[in-house]
C-alpha cells in the first residue's frame, strides 16, 4: 500500500491496483482510479487504467488562495471527468524508462455538454544510484481540436519506504501558458 | 510558528495539485456561438499620457476613450475599492492609523510585506494579511501563482508576460460560460514607478496585440473590451534628494509628530500622526478635528508640499448651516480655498477668499461671502486643469467612502517629490521614476477606454461602475452587496 500527499494506492494480487487522490477530496473532488497490468515481457509492460473524478459543484473555484483560479467553471453542477487509457512502458536499460500513455478523457455533467478529448503523453525517466530519478514529461491534449501541450520536469526520490517527487510543469495553450509546481510525498506501508 | 509554516506549505501544495488538475481538463467545443463577451481589464496605474502615446503608435484602435479622474488620494487599494464599490479598505494603504485602537497598524516592513504575501482566503487563518482585499473578489483573475507579486516588483516584464498568459488562458475557458469577464493587471503600475513612460507604452502595445490576437482566435464569441485604471502616474523622475521621509518634513513645520493620539494629548498642540507607507505623492495625516486646519496650514508652509486639504469646523459665527461639511485647501501657508457643501442640493459654497490661481481654476465668483456652484459646474471647471475635480476629490478624501479610517488632513507633495516610505537597502533606488497620489493632474489622470459605448471626455471614477451595468452586476455577483459610494457623485451622462 502506498500512502502519499496526493495519492493512495492499494495493490491487488500483483498486477492490479486501485487508488485515489486524497487531497482532491478537500477540494470537493472525490475520485477513484484503477490500473491493471496486462502483460510484462522483457523490457515491455502494457497496462490499462481508468479514473473517475466528480468535480462537485464549485470544485473549480475552491482554492486555498484566490491567487489561483480555474479556466472552467462548474458552479452550475457536478462535472464528471473520466479518463481511460493505456500505458506502454519500455525499459531499454537499467537507468532508463519510457512510458507512453494514450488517454481518452470524457467530460460531462449538469449544464455541460458531453465531450471527449484525446491525449498522448510520454515520460522519459532517467535513473541514477538506484533511488533517484529524473523525469521529463511531454503531453499533447486535443490533437485536431488542440487544447494544450504540457511539458515538465521532475525529480523523484524512491527509498524503500519513502518517496518524494518535486517538479515544475508548463501548460501551453494557443491563448497563453500557465505554470504550476509539483510536490508529492509518500510512504509504502 | 513552525507548525503554521508547515500547514501553509501543505495547503500550498494542495492548491498546486488542484490548480494543475482543473486547468488540465480539456475545454468543451465552443458553445453559445455568436454571444458577445464583455472583457473588462483593470490596469493598475496607467496614465492618460501613456495610453495616448500607445494609441498614437497604433494600439487600441477604435476604442472610445475618456480621462478617468480617480479619488484623492489617487492610490490603488482605496481607489479600486471606491471604483468597484467593494467593502471598504481599512486605510488608504496597508499601513494606516486606526482611531478605534489609537495605533498605527502594520507600520514599516509589516505593511510593505502585505503587498507580496499571498492571500489564503480559503483557510481558517485569521491574520489580516491572510485575506485578500475585498476588491480582489471583483476580479475573475488577479494573480497567476502564490508569489507572483514578488516577480511583479523584481522581474516586472517577465511577470507581465506571465500575467497576460494567465488572463487569456483563463478567459479562453470562460468564453463559454460567462458573458462578463474581469481581470486585473498590476505590472503597468510597477513599470510606471520604476521605469520610463516608454516601458509602459510598450507594455500597453503588447497588451493591445494580445487582445487583438485573442479576438482573432475566437471568432465564435465577439469580444468587447473595456480598460480602466485606478489612478494616473506622473512619469516625473524624482531626484535622489526629493525622495523624502515625510514625518520629519511635517515636524519641520512645527507640527509635533506622534504615533498615537494618546501621545499627542500628552504634549502641546498641534500634533499629528503621519502615515508613511510606500512611494506615493501624498501623505495622510491624522489629528483631532479642532487641530486639522492648523496642522494643514503649517504643513503647507513646507515648500516640498503642494495643496493640503483639511476638514474644517464651522466658524462660531457661521452663516451657513453648521451641519454642512467644511473643507479647506491650503497652499504656501495660506487658505487657498474654503467651502461648505450642501448635500441636499449638491451645491458647493465657495468662500470669497478663493485663490483661483493657487488652485488652478477660473470661476465667476459673486460679491457675497460665499458663491454657490453646482457639482457639475465645478467638475467642468477643473477637468483638464491643474487639479482635476478638485472640490469633489478634496471633500470625499476625508470621508469613509472606500476606507474605514479616513484622515483629517491630506497633503499632496509637489510632483517632483515622493515619499520614501518604508526604507530598506532592498528598495533604495526603486520606484522613483514616477508616482501618483497627489491632487495634481500629472499623477491623477488615468484612462477609461472601451469598445462598448461612447464616453464623455472626462469621467469621475466613482461613476464608472454605473456606466457599465454588466460589470456592476458581475462585481456584485462575485463580491456581494456593493457599497453605495458618495450619494452626490453622479454627473450628467455618467
Amino acid at each position: 500500500m502506498l500512502l502519499g500527499t496526493d495519492y493512495f494506492e492499494l495493490g491487488l494480487g500483483g498486477n492490479a491496483q486501485v487508488g485515489l487522490r486524497p487531497q482532491e477530496f478537500l477540494f470537493r473532488t472525490p475520485n477513484l482510479h484503477g490500473k491493471v497490468r496486462l502483460f510484462a515481457r522483457g523490457p515491455i509492460e502494457l497496462s490499462v487504467h481508468a479514473e473517475t473524478l466528480a468535480l462537485l459543484s464549485g470544485a473549480t473555484s475552491i482554492f486555498t488562495s484566490s491567487n489561483f483560479v480555474s479556466r472552467i467553471d462548474n458552479s452550475s453542477g457536478t462535472l464528471w471527468v473520466i479518463p481511460v487509457g493505456s500505458t506502454l512502458s519500455w525499459f531499454p536499460a537499467e537507468f532508463a524508462a519510457i512510458h507512453t500513455t494514450l488517454t481518452m478523457l470524457s467530460v460531462g455533467g449538469k449544464g455541460q455538454p458531453y465531450y471527449a478529448s484525446l491525449g498522448l503523453s510520454a515520460v522519459i525517466e532517467l535513473r541514477a544510484l538506484k533511488r533517484n530519478g529524473l523525469l521529463f514529461h511531454f503531453t499533447e491534449i486535443g490533437f485536431w481540436r488542440q487544447d494544450m501541450f504540457v511539458i515538465g520536469a521532475s525529480y523523484r526520490l524512491n527509498l524503500s519506504w519513502f518517496g518524494a517527487q518535486i517538479g515544475y510543469f508548463y501548460r501551453f495553450s494557443p491563448d497563453g501558458s500557465q505554470a504550476s509546481p509539483l510536490l508529492s510525498l509518500g510512504a509504502t506501508l | 510558528m513552525k507548525r503554521a509554516a508547515l500547514a501553509i506549505l501543505f495547503l500550498a501544495a494542495c492548491d498546486w495539485e488542484h490548480f494543475g488538475l482543473v486547468n488540465s481538463v480539456p475545454l468543451p467545443p465552443p458553445q453559445h456561438i455568436g454571444q458577445p463577451v464583455h472583457v473588462f481589464l483593470g490596469l493598475d496605474g496607467v496614465s492618460r499620457a501613456a495610453f495616448d502615446q500607445a494609441v498614437s503608435e497604433g494600439a487600441f484602435q477604435g476604442f472610445s476613450t475618456s480621462t478617468l479622474i480617480p479619488m484623492y488620494p489617487a492610490t490603488s487599494d482605496a481607489s479600486w475599492s471606491r471604483i468597484l464599490h467593494t467593502r471598504r479598505f481599512p486605510g488608504y494603504e496597508y499601513t494606516y492609523y486606526d482611531e478605534t485602537q489609537d495605533t498605527i497598524v502594520d507600520p514599516g516592513l509589516s505593511g510593505v510585506l502585505q503587498h507580496i504575501i499571498p492571500p489564503f482566503d480559503g483557510t481558517p487563518l485569521t491574520l489580516s494579511s491572510s485575506h485578500a482585499p475585498a476588491y480582489y473578489q471583483a476580479f475573475d483573475v488577479h494573480a497567476s501563482d502564490y508569489f507572483d507579486a514578488i516577480g511583479s516588483y523584481t522581474t516586472t516584464l517577465v511577470s507581465m508576460g506571465k500575467a497576460l498568459d494567465q488572463i487569456f488562458f483563463i478567459l479562453a475557458g470562460r468564453l463559454n460560460t460567462q458573458q462578463v469577464f474581469f481581470a486585473y493587471l498590476l505590472e503597468t503600475d510597477v513599470l510606471g514607478h520604476s521605469d520610463s513612460i516608454t516601458s509602459v507604452v510598450t507594455a500597453l502595445k503588447t497588451l493591445s496585440t494580445r487582445m487583438q490576437e485573442f479576438s482573432d482566435r475566437h471568432p465564435e464569441h465577439p469580444v468587447v473590451y473595456t480598460l480602466f485604471t485606478d489612478h494616473g502616474l506622473d512619469h516625473i523622475a524624482k531626484p535622489p534628494g526629493h525622495v523624502i521621509a515625510t514625518t520629519p518634513e511635517v515636524a519641520a513645520t512645527g507640527v509635533r509628530t506622534v504615533s498615537s493620539f494618546f501621545e499627542g494629548r500628552q504634549g502641546p498642540q498641534p500634533w499629528a500622526v503621519v502615515i508613511e507607507h510606500t512611494r506615493t505623492t501624498y501623505v495622510a495625516v491624522h489629528t483631532e478635528d479642532a487641530q486639522a486646519d492648523e496642522v494643514a496650514r503649517r504643513i503647507s508652509t513646507n515648500q516640498k508640499f503642494d495643496l493640503v486639504v483639511s476638514r474644517s469646523l464651522p466658524a462660531t459665527n457661521a452663516t451657513l448651516p453648521g451641519s454642512w461639511p467644511r473643507v479647506s485647501i491650503w497652499k504656501d501657508g495660506a487658505r487657498a480655498a474654503y467651502f461648505a457643501f450642501d448635500a441636499v442640493t449638491n451645491t458647493y459654497y465657495l468662500d470669497v477668499g478663493l485663490d483661483q490661481s493657487a488652485v488652478g481654476v477660473s470661476l465667476p465668483m459673486g460679491s457675497g461671502t460665499f458663491s454657490a456652484f453646482s457639482d457639475e459646474q465645478l467638475f467642468a471647471a477643473t477637468a483638464g486643469q491643474a487639479y482635476p475635480d478638485l472640490f469633489f476629490r478634496a471633500r470625499t478624501a476625508l470621508d469613509a467612502l472606500s476606507v474605514q479610517h479616513p484622515a483629517q488632513v491630506m497633503a499632496s507633495l509637489k510632483t517632483d517629490y515622493v515619499c520614501v516610505g518604508y526604507q530598506s537597502s532592498l528598495f533604495s533606488a526603486s520606484g522613483t521614476a514616477g508616482s501618483h497620489g497627489s491632487l495634481a493632474r500629472a499623477g491623477s489622470e488615468g484612462i477609461l477606454a472601451t469598445q462598448g459605448r461612447t464616453l464623455p471626455p472626462y469621467t469621475r471614477s466613482d461613476n464608472l461602475l454605473g456606466m457599465f451595468p454588466d460589470l456592476e452586476a458581475h462585481v456584485e455577483e462575485r463580491h456581494g452587496a456593493l457599497e453605495p459610494g458618495d450619494p452626490n457623485a453622479a454627473l450628467a451622462g455618467q
